[in-house]
């Protein structure tokens, strides 16, 4: 018996909160920690039509869980902006790296509250596709809420889940000076970036249809429907204080997620939620492998510790 | 091994078939799975296993009997040997034959449900 009863100490995997198994989400960053690569290609126009700027990002990433509950995220992205007459611009957006740690679980409510902070390393992309100078740091808290403890009455509300973050993100430099000299001029000119604090959210709402089956009610759905999570995503940005001319961002994002053997690929439609965040409906899609989808289950454990019991 | 006192039911047996005798294991190769071998069942019942641990003996397979009212899967994820089966609906059996070794058996949608197999 007792290899059972360490076995089941290993039982809680990463996603899972009481009976709820959260899908990676493709536009917000999810509570979890995990050990997991990822991929995603999106593509969005900016500008009027007959000028608009096309944004193609492949972003990349990988998690890897030090603890049972701290984890540590590596992503970058890829970007292309192709503005038509003028050229097109390739490169790499900055790097950044997420420091999460799941701070309370509840599984009977399906509940989980994670704090995290997510350092921009300023300087490591390319300036021409928009990468910015200035580092920056976001302390964000994570929570994640199945209704799985809905009563009867609302029995089919309960595969509906949220997750969502909220954060604060604080450039290292709000102001930044640099001296300019004209070509063909040589004068010279003193220019002043204002980069201010900004704070982000970010909001998922799903529907697992594998949850309505597996713990609700069997309906009969085929196999590749029975797999599908439909959601909506909200992803906001918006300067406190002083904006110096730095807009509020948002985007809307319907769409499904496909999970089977652990991964989730997900594709959604971006609907820019302010002018200022694009004039076109664009799209993401994105691939969430676990590592013991491809390497030895070892790879699949945190590095220090075991799994939380 | 203690694992037989921890059942909560002993496994079912369906040792029948296999008195197809000669020409049975002659066509083994070519029929499905349960007629090849002993059958050791499992049943899948109130989103849980009935048994939380199992002894496979040589050449036995393990049908993993869907009791439930709701859609089960199972897998099994090891560097010995890897398993992954389509959603059961209420009703379906799965066969899986192991390897010698110790294995955990999950479901990825009752992320509590675990069972051991250990199989000779």
């Amino acid at each position: 018996m007792v290899a059972v009863a360490a076995l089941q100490g290993a039982c809680a995997a990463p996603y899972v909160v009481g009976d709820r198994v959260f899908p990676a989400t493709p536009t917000t960053d999810y509570p979890f920690v995990a050990d997991a690569a990822y991929a995603s290609v999106a593509r969005l126009r900016q500008g009027a039509p007959d000028r608009a700027t096309r944004e193609t990002d492949f972003g990349f990433g990988l998690e890897k869980r030090i603890t049972a509950d701290l984890g540590l995220d590596l992503d970058g992205a890829y970007k292309r902006l192709a503005p038509g007459a003028d050229g097109n611009a390739y490169g790499f957006d900055n790097f950044e790296a997420t420091l999460k740690y799941q701070l309370f679980l509840n599984d009977p409510h399906e509940f989980l509250l994670s704090i995290g902070v997510s350092r921009e390393f300023g300087g490591t992309g390319a300036a021409g596709v928009g990468a910015e100078a200035v580092s920056a740091t976001t302390p964000t808290v994570y929570f994640g809420k199945g209704f799985g403890d809905l009563p009867d009455g609302l029995k089919y509300l309960r595969p509906l889940a949220i997750t969502g973050l909220i954060g604060y993100r604080i450039p290292d430099q709000p102001q930044r000076s640099t001296t300019v000299t004209d070509a063909a001029t040589g004068a010279r000119s003193l220019e002043i970036d204002h980069t201010p604090n900004q704070l982000v959210a970010g909001f998922a709402l799903e529907y697992s249809l594998r949850y309505l089956q597996g713990n609700v009610a069997y309906v009969g759905l085929p196999s590749f429907i029975g797999r599908l999570t439909p959601l909506v995503e909200v992803k906001l940005a918006t300067p406190t204080g002083t904006s110096f001319g730095t807009p509020t961002t948002g985007i809307i994002a319907p769409g499904l997620i496909y999970s089977q053997n652990g991964i989730d690929f997900g594709v959604e439609a971006l609907i820019p939620a302010t002018r200022q965040s694009g004039t076109n409906v664009g799209f993401i899609a994105s691939l969430h492998i676990p590592f013991d989808a491809f390497l030895p289950a070892v790879a699949s454990k945190p590095l220090f510790g075991g799994e939380r019991p | 091994m203690a694992t037989i006192a921890a059942r909560p039911s002993p496994p079912r047996r369906a040792r029948g078939a296999i008195t197809v005798g000669v020409l049975a294991a002659a066509l083994a190769p070519h029929l499905p799975l349960a007629w090849a071998a002993d059958l050791l069942e499992v049943v899948q019942k109130n989103r849980a296993f009935h048994v939380r641990e199992l002894e496979v003996a040589r050449g036995e397979i393990v049908r993993f009997i869907n009791a439930d009212e709701f859609l089960h899967q199972i897998y099994v994820k090891s560097p010995d040997f890897s398993f992954e089966s389509d959603e059961q609906a209420p009703g379906k059996n799965i066969d899986v034959k192991f390897p010698a070794g110790t294995f955990e058996v999950r479901c990825r949608i009752h992320p509590k449900m675990l069972l051991v197999v250990h199989a000779k």
